[in-house]
């Protein structure tokens, strides 16, 4: 039987520091680029569509990649159809990105919208994955740290979730020595969708206090919403060290945790 | 921290634990009924079973909010009770089909069973909660039908809906699009009042088949779990210095250890066990704090915790206030006194 190594493409994109404007590496595309580097001996490629000379794309090259592909994309053009022509071409078995940007809408769909063009599944926020002969096995990371253990033939898309493992640093030098290559578009594809939004500075909004129920009215409703004098709970003091151990047994056997 | 960053959490009930149950005696909420909807705002709530979060009552709220501006009749997809569908909000529901009960993972099954529904009710919006299933299902629906969805919004109002960006200084506004998925507190509960919720009968929906073969839920090491992913904390503080029992403890009671800062400080722990405003803030539901007096930074990584024990000898510490039971002993002496009752139990 003959097996081919399997070919992984990450997508990189370049997220915007919220107070400074600085560009950086995205954070979830970077822990992306950590689980493929941690994938050892998969040939690995890493693509970005957007600006070449973007210097944060250097943050990921330090990571210890040799090279990276930058689609070269006019700011107006569709990088979605620019990324599924590059796929369509290269013909990986796994495509690895962030679950969400941060930067542009940053609303997580693009993954999507390749996938279902692709017609490939998509497993959504992936923890780690493990390379079989001819299958993925993936971890999806749900709340409390559970994991969903998925297997999946390739060829497959998956979105890396915030709790996939924290990626490397980037090393200075490395970032120096690694290699941007250009594949410049000189025709734009496909356009934007022009954006819906209209932005505005964000206003503090009231915190919820409680939830009350609706069946309290004026005095009582006042009273609830102000009382704070329930903090505390319950104090148990002079009990002998193996009564104590009995309580608190009680109590997490109460709360379900023994 | 970015928006991207934040460790999956769980949300909890504000104030209040779980939804205050309305006594017998108080009249029942009076019931609105919207016999004849001109259209309907489809949602499919986060909980598959019958426990609604306190996230899915934001979602019918903001439900009811863009259905109330237009006479349209909220349709929920959900397998809870009929009641509690009424109580959150809902005019009308429907059930998932038998082959997608709340444990089985498929969520190209949930989306055929989506699209059939749109075919049959044209709803003007559909909703999810923007957790990790929801803002999937979404994304998943969005890709089928070709429509860029309004993620993350953190209001809805009948005319816009908000999100916010760039660090939470900038807001996003736009008239709401079709799929819309919305942040905890986005929109207010429904309260005092109560709602049909007309069982209505299912379109048949065209199998999907299964790509992604579930092998099933694991449980996390309690060892190596990130501290805030983890359920159950057991940590150690300055009045603590039996570290042998201690780990023993930990191990038996199957919880992720944790320290407080004077402890890692120490070297009695590793640092990324700390928890405090300096090390982990973290959501766990049972917290037990041994030995440590709860200084503000230590209370602030663990206000989002729902249940914390604490055992300590002064009873003025400020973990006694914080604790929901505070126990006035040696944390040595408990400790020593937990390992062989629980040795007796597992006996």
């Amino acid at each position: 039987m003959t097996t081919r190594a399997m070919r992984i493409i990450v997508l990189l994109s370049v997220a915007t520091h919220p107070y400074t404007g600085r560009p950086l590496r995205a954070d979830l595309d970077a822990r992306a680029l950590e689980l493929a580097l941690q994938a050892a001996n998969a040939p690995l490629l890493a693509v970005h569509a957007g600006a070449a000379d973007a210097q944060a794309l250097h943050g990921y090259l330090g990571m210890g990649l040799s090279e990276l592909t930058v689609l070269e994309a006019a700011p107006e053009a569709d990088v979605s159809a620019l990324l599924l022509q590059h796929i369509r071409a290269v013909r990986p078995d796994l495509v690895l990105c962030g679950s969400r940007a941060q930067a542009g809408e940053a609303s997580g769909y693009l993954p999507y919208l390749l996938a279902h063009e692709l017609g490939w599944p998509l497993a959504a926020h992936i923890s780690g994955f493990t390379l079989a002969a001819d299958e993925i096995r993936l971890q999806c990371a749900l709340a409390r740290g559970r994991r969903r253990e998925l297997i999946v033939k390739p060829p497959l898309f998956a979105t890396v979730s915030a709790a996939a493992p924290n990626a490397r640093q980037s090393a200075f030098a490395r970032a120096r020595r690694g290699r941007v290559r250009v594949l410049p578009h000189p025709d734009i594809i496909g356009h934007a969708t022009p954006a819906v939004w209209q932005v505005r500075p964000a206003r503090a909004r009231p915190k919820r206090l409680k939830s009350m129920s609706a069946n309290l009215a004026g005095e009582e409703l006042l009273k609830a919403l102000t009382d704070n004098s329930s903090k505390g709970g319950q104090v148990l003091s002079g009990l002998s060290a193996p009564d104590a151990a009995d309580r608190l047994i009680a109590y997490l056997r109460l709360q379900k945790m023994l | 921290m970015p928006e991207a960053q934040r460790p999956v959490r769980q949300r909890r009930e504000v104030g209040v634990r779980a939804s205050t149950p309305r006594s017998a005696s108080a009249p029942p909420a009076p019931m609105r009924i919207i016999e004849d909807p001109s259209s309907f705002v489809l949602l499919a709530p986060d909980a598959l079973g019958d426990a609604f979060t306190a996230h899915d009552r934001d979602l019918f709220g903001a439900a009811r909010v863009l259905a109330d501006a237009q006479q349209s009749a909220v349709l929920a997809v959900s397998d809870a009770a009929i009641e509690s569908l009424a109580a959150a909000g809902a005019d009308r529901c429907v059930r998932w089909p038998d082959a997608l009960s709340p444990d089985t993972y498929h969520p190209e099954g949930r989306v055929a069973f989506l699209l059939a529904l749109i075919g049959a009710f044209d709803p003007r919006h559909i909703l999810f909660c923007d957790t990790t299933d929801g803002q999937d299902l979404a994304l998943r629906l969005a890709a089928e039908l070709g429509e860029r969805p309004m993620t993350h919004l953190s209001r809805v109002r009948s005319s816009e809906v908000s999100r916010l960006v760039c660090g939470e200084t900038l807001e996003q506004w736009a008239a709401p699009a079709r799929i819309l998925t919305v942040s905890p507190g986005a929109a207010e509960p429904v309260a005092g009042e109560r709602f049909e919720a007309r069982l209505l009968t299912a379109p048949p929906a065209s199998p999907a088949a299964r790509r992604m073969r579930d092998l099933g839920i694991r449980k996390p090491d309690p060892d190596t779990v990130a501290l805030e992913e983890a359920p159950f904390v057991v940590a150690a503080g300055n009045g603590l210095t039996d570290w042998a029992r201690f780990a023993a403890l930990v191990k038996q009671l199957n919880a992720a250890p944790a320290g407080s800062r004077v402890v890692c400080d120490a070297g009695h722990l590793p640092r990324d066990r700390q928890v405090g405003t300096s090390g982990h803030i973290i959501s766990a539901e049972c917290y037990v704090a041994l030995g440590i007096s709860g200084a503000i930074q230590h209370l602030q990584g663990i206000e989002e915790c729902a249940y914390v024990i604490a055992v300590n000898n002064d009873p003025y510490a400020p973990i006694v206030k914080r604790a929901d039971l505070a126990i006035i002993a040696d944390a040595n002496e408990v400790v020593a006194a937990m390992r062989e009752r629980l040795r007796e139990i597992q006996k």
